[in-house]
């Protein structure tokens, strides 16, 4: 019992939390074509949305592309540094 | 014409002239090698089995820490965490893809090479991660850096880097044709 208590505990702290973000950062190296079609790919984003984004992270240096939880947010930079994009988790209060 | 051609069932079509095509075979490989050679492994075999393990640190070589970056800008003890869960598996993937690119060039030779979806991706990432190396070696750090350019090798690498990103682009562009 005690265990089915701590769990429904911290199930709330996960829900209560401040969410976090993938960023992606502007780098000399990453096409614009190629990011554009990173964002296309992985996130199933349109093509409107994904150059919109992409148009962020070129001209403000970075941009952030999702929030959510902190695992899926390290899940999705790990898949950005698969692709060679610089993406970093963060938390969208900061 | 390109060297990247859209062929049916989301297909590509490879074909390079024997120099790129050992220039690119080349670059692979030793990205394939920089990677072996400067990633920690991890101690436990089990763990390594499932391909968890990682460094405690960012690598020490500019470059292979560009591939392999940090998490958190600005949690060192987070970028750790996720480094010891994740830096293993994806150096291994990154291997592998380059030496993917490297098997298709050495046997396909001049002939046309098929890519099939899988490979186009290992492909789009090896072509990034290479000239992510030539960046970080030339330091080429902004848009407007045109990098090292004092010896002949510097150059040369420099356009090899212009070459792979205009391939890239093709390559973008047969994909979303």
């Amino acid at each position: 019992m005690a265990d089915t208590l701590e769990d429904t505990r911290l199930d709330l702290d996960t829900l209560l939390d401040t969410p976090w973000t993938t960023i992606v950062w502007n780098d000399p190296v990453n096409l614009m074509s190629y990011v554009s079609h990173v964002f296309r790919e992985y996130f199933g984003m349109t093509r409107e949305r994904a150059e919109q984004l992409m148009l962020q992270v070129h001209h403000d240096g970075r941009t952030v592309v999702v929030s959510g939880s902190r695992e899926d947010m390290e899940r999705h930079v790990e898949a950005m540094h698969d692709y060679g994009l610089w993406a970093t988790v963060g938390k969208a209060d900061a | 014409m390109s060297p990247f051609q859209p062929a049916a069932d989301g297909h590509v079509t490879a074909q390079f002239g024997a120099l790129e095509g050992e220039i690119i075979a080349d670059l692979a490989n030793q990205v394939a090698d920089l990677l072996d050679e400067n990633v920690t492994l991890p101690d436990d075999s089990l763990l390594a089995s499932i391909g968890i393990g990682g460094g405690d640190a960012a690598p020490a070589d500019p470059a292979v820490a560009r591939l392999l970056p940090d998490a958190y800008r600005e949690d060192a003890e987070a970028s750790r965490d996720f480094r010891r869960l994740t830096e293993h598996s994806l150096a291994l993937r990154k291997v592998a893809n380059a030496r993917a690119v490297e098997l298709a060039l050495r046997t396909g030779g001049t002939d046309p090479i098929d890519l099939d979806p899988a490979a186009t991706r290992a492909w789009l990432r090896t072509f990034t991660d290479i000239r992510l190396v030539i960046a970080s070696r030339l330091g080429i750090e902004t848009d407007e850096d045109r990098g090292l350019h004092d010896t002949d090798e510097q150059l040369m690498l420099r356009e090899v880097y212009d070459w792979l990103g205009m391939l890239q682009e093709t390559l973008v562009g047969a994909l979303d044709a």
